[in-house]
């Protein structure tokens, strides 16, 4: 069994302008600012990332509408940019508000 | 064994074999160059008498009778018999597929083949007494074409169609009260109501040509007219057909390289040389027109013929003169069945014909270059523009690899658009590709969208959400993700015309922008529409693909925009750079042809190959010097003459046995003959065929000739023959 999960609480950031597929489908490009304190070594320490992530289909158009500077709680699993690149990028699965 | 038993005629068919079929006349009366239907085999053909003798090879049980012969139609002549035997021969294709496949669709059928009446109409002296004002001014129409009958004595249908979309009804009125009387025609040879007798003042290269042709135009003279875009070409054949063909019956030939510049090289004939009748002949036309214009041309009626390839073969029993325009262009080559050169053909007509010969070009096929070159054929060059303001474009290189790129475009480029834009100028930006894309590309994966019948790629065209092979015209929707990883963020990469006129609109959101290629041409009248358009000064900017390079004259366009055409500096033909040259040349032509100034903007990653260097200067003769001296070390035409066959079938097997057989065969029968392996083209599949081919190569035509002639019969006897498809192409022009 493989798992690609991950689970994040972040600031909604730099969202591109919408794009589609050929075949139609909806692409946003965003990013996810994240801070946190973790527990590391028994320590406990800040964390901060700036997550490049993309949501395609019904959730790129709903997530278009929500305002940058938003806090949400995402799901969704990692994958390189593209075949020679390392950089990885978020693909949303799941995205919602936190009130 | 021969036996006497009446009439006997030899007959000419459509079928895959070399030979003539012998049937039994009946007294039907039919002379030679008549058409007949015959038995053949269980299926009834169309047949041409090519002898009527007394004698037969054939047992009289076997013999048949025709079935129905046409002795009313007029016959070949025997001059479209020895041209089509030498073709038949020089081809290495059967005689009677040959014979019957030069003849217009309707003379291929077992019906007698009519053609609908046209009349010409007249007013009566009841209408000229009259008088305009005895019509009801409620009936416009019928007031416009009395007006114009009264004008010009007798006009026909397509003249009074130019009177008006409904001079039909008015015209029945009239003949009903007895006003004007109708008379058949023929309806090829179109009036025109817009005749126009302004005669241009030639200049001294003009008028050196003209003069030189005619000097020597009572014989067999070939002449290569080599002037630069824009140094009236036309007008030059135009001062010929006038001088040529008045003061006598004589016919004139014009052979045009496509279909869309017939209608604008016809409509200048028409409106110059309204004396001579004219007739179009190209396969757009409809069948009854063709033949009604093939008719006419063949009765000696049509004075002038303007015809794609197929009307080298027209019958004209009284030609002075032939012209091939444009005489480089790939079009003149048939590709399938047989594979004559339109161009190589007038040559031998006009030579059997003892009649001169004018090829025009910017851009001459090397091989007309090296004959003008050695003085077989008579040069004729014309360096400057005929209208004499006008001056060369400026043709300049953008190097892509300094500059970073907006979606294709240079910012030179950009700039240079925002000018015209600014100062009302038209610009025409010319990428060879239509579509929105070359490719459909997954980054995740690499993977790329193939056709599943050819060696290539699917062509995005995003608008209509399809997926297209541009050689077999599969389509597909296009996939919503990558078939290899499921990807579905799939990206069309490169540039096409679509995509180009995409970023237009997004740069320059005021230009009015208008794309002309196969795609959005389409619809019948759809490019003539949009050459009007162009001319009214409603578009801005063109994006075009090699449909626009040719023929059109755009005065108001001052800047022509190259981009992507590096991939033909490296394509592995050998004719590749000399193709692309006469294309940029010509593109290039299109810039500055009235009074304003031209500049060519070319996008490449070489600026300094030598190409491009000869294209800044215009220069031709001296890139030809390089390119056949190249030729020459390469040992490639024309310095050596080529002779391929093609084979294709499902599966790759049986093709190189048979390929593998025509090279060992073609090696036994002689060694002057230079005989390759077969090998897989370029496209290693096509439309689910696959592939192979075999070059046999000499210095000289005739040992070439001498072994084809003994290897096809060999080739067509094997018992693969019919089971792969295969054809022999001689001066091969694609391989």
């Amino acid at each position: 069994m493989s798992f690609n999960r991950l689970e994040l609480s972040a600031e909604l950031a730099k969202i591109a302008e919408l794009r589609y597929t050929p075949a139609g489908i909806p692409v946003l490009s965003f990013h996810l600012l994240h801070v946190s304190e973790q527990v590391e070594a028994k320590l406990k320490r800040r964390v901060e990332c700036d997550v490049p992530s993309v949501a395609m289909g019904q959730l790129a158009l709903e997530t278009q509408t929500i305002a940058e500077g938003t806090q949400v709680k995402v799901t969704g699993f990692l994958a390189k940019r593209s075949l020679k690149s390392a950089q990885l990028v978020l693909h949303i699965q799941t995205l919602e508000k936190i009130i | 064994m021969t036996e006497t038993m009446g009439e006997i005629l030899r007959v000419a068919l459509d079928v895959p074999v070399d030979g003539v079929f012998d049937y039994r006349g009946n007294g039907s009366g039919v002379a030679v160059g008549q058409r007949v239907v015959v038995p053949f085999g269980p299926r009834k053909q169309v047949g041409i008498v090519l002898e009527v003798t007394g004698s037969t090879d054939v047992p009289a049980a076997k013999l048949k009778s025709i079935l129905q012969s046409f002795e009313d139609e007029p016959p070949l002549d025997s001059e479209i018999f020895a041209l089509l035997k030498f073709c038949a021969d020089y081809y290495q294709y059967p005689y009677g597929q040959a014979l019957l496949s030069a003849l217009p669709g309707r003379l291929r059928q077992t019906e007698p083949a009519t053609t609908r009446k046209q009349f010409s109409y007249a007013l009566t002296p009841a209408g000229m007494v009259a008088g305009v004002d005895a019509i009801p001014a409620r009936q416009a129409v019928q007031r416009r074409v009395y007006a114009a009958l009264l004008e010009h004595c007798s006009l026909n249908e397509s003249a009074l169609a130019e009177v008006s979309s409904c001079w039909r009804k008015a015209i029945n009125a009239l003949l009903e009260n007895g006003w004007v009387k109708a008379e058949e025609t023929f309806a090829g040879l179109r009036q025109s109501l817009t005749a126009s007798s302004v005669q241009p003042e030639l200049n001294q290269e003009q008028t050196h040509a003209v003069n030189a042709i005619l000097a020597e135009s009572g014989s067999f003279k070939p002449w290569l007219l080599h002037g630069i875009t824009g140094s009236g070409k036309t007008e030059v054949y135009i001062r010929l057909l006038q001088a040529m063909l008045a003061d006598n019956d004589g016919q004139a030939l014009v052979l045009v390289p496509e279909i869309n510049l017939t209608p604008q090289l016809e409509a200048r004939f028409r409106s110059r040389l309204p004396e001579f009748p004219l007739v179009s002949l190209h396969s757009n036309l409809g069948e009854s027109e063709r033949l009604q214009n093939w008719r006419l041309a063949q009765s000696g009626a049509a004075r002038i013929i303007i015809g794609t390839r197929l009307s080298v073969f027209t019958p004209l029993p009284r030609l002075r003169l032939v012209i091939v325009d444009e005489e480089h262009d790939t079009s003149y080559k048939q590709q399938d069945s047989m594979r004559y050169h339109a161009r190589d053909v007038a040559l031998v007509r006009a030579q059997r014909r003892n009649i001169p010969i004018l090829l025009g070009s910017a851009t001459p096929a090397l091989e007309t270059w090296h004959n003008a070159q050695s003085g077989r054929y008579g040069l004729l060059s014309m360096h400057e523009r005929a209208v004499s303001q006008s001056q060369l474009p400026k043709v300049v290189c953008v190097d892509v690899s300094k500059v970073e790129l907006r979606d294709g475009l240079s910012p030179h480029l950009i700039k240079a658009m925002r000018e015209r834009l600014d100062r009302g100028e038209q610009s025409l930006l010319f990428i060879n590709r239509r579509g929105y894309s070359p490719v459909l590309l997954c980054t995740a994966c690499q993977w790329i969208a193939p056709c599943m019948r050819c060696s290539s790629r699917l062509v995005v065209h995003l608008r209509q959400g399809f997926l297209r092979c541009h050689h077999c015209g599969h389509e597909q929707k296009i996939v919503r993700q990558c078939p290899s990883c499921g990807n579905p963020d799939l990206h069309p990469t490169g540039h096409g015309t679509q995509r180009l006129e995409e970023t237009l609109a997004k740069l320059l959101p005021e230009a009015r922008v208008l794309r002309v290629d196969r795609d959005s041409t389409r619809r019948k009248n759809a490019l003539s529409d949009m050459l009007v358009a162009v001319h009214a000064g409603e578009v801005d900017i063109l994006v075009g693909t090699q449909m626009l390079a040719k023929g059109h004259d755009f005065p108001n366009l001052t800047l022509v925009g190259v981009l992507d055409t590096d991939s033909a500096l490296f394509s592995p033909d050998f004719r590749a750079a000399e193709r692309l040259f006469a294309q940029l040349m010509q593109v290039a032509g299109r810039a500055g042809r009235a009074d304003k100034p031209g500049e060519v903007l070319i996008q490449t990653t070489f600026p300094e190959h030598s190409l491009f260097n000869a294209l800044r200067r215009q220069d031709f003769p001296a890139y030809a010097v390089s390119l056949l001296h190249e030729r020459e070390t390469a040992q490639f035409p024309p310095y050596e003459f080529l002779a391929l066959v093609k084979a294709e079938a499902n599966d790759y097997s049986p093709v190189h046995r048979f390929l593998q057989y025509a090279s060992d065969t073609a090696r036994e029968l002689g060694n002057e003959v230079l005989v390759y392996d077969p090998v897989r083209p370029q496209m290693e599949r096509l439309k689910g065929m696959e592939r192979g081919q075999l070059l046999f190569q000499a210095n000289n035509r005739q040992v070439l000739q001498v072994v084809l002639r003994q290897l096809v019969p060999l080739l067509r006897a094997h018992p693969l023959s019919n089971k792969i498809r295969w054809a022999l192409d001689v001066d091969p022009q694609e391989f």
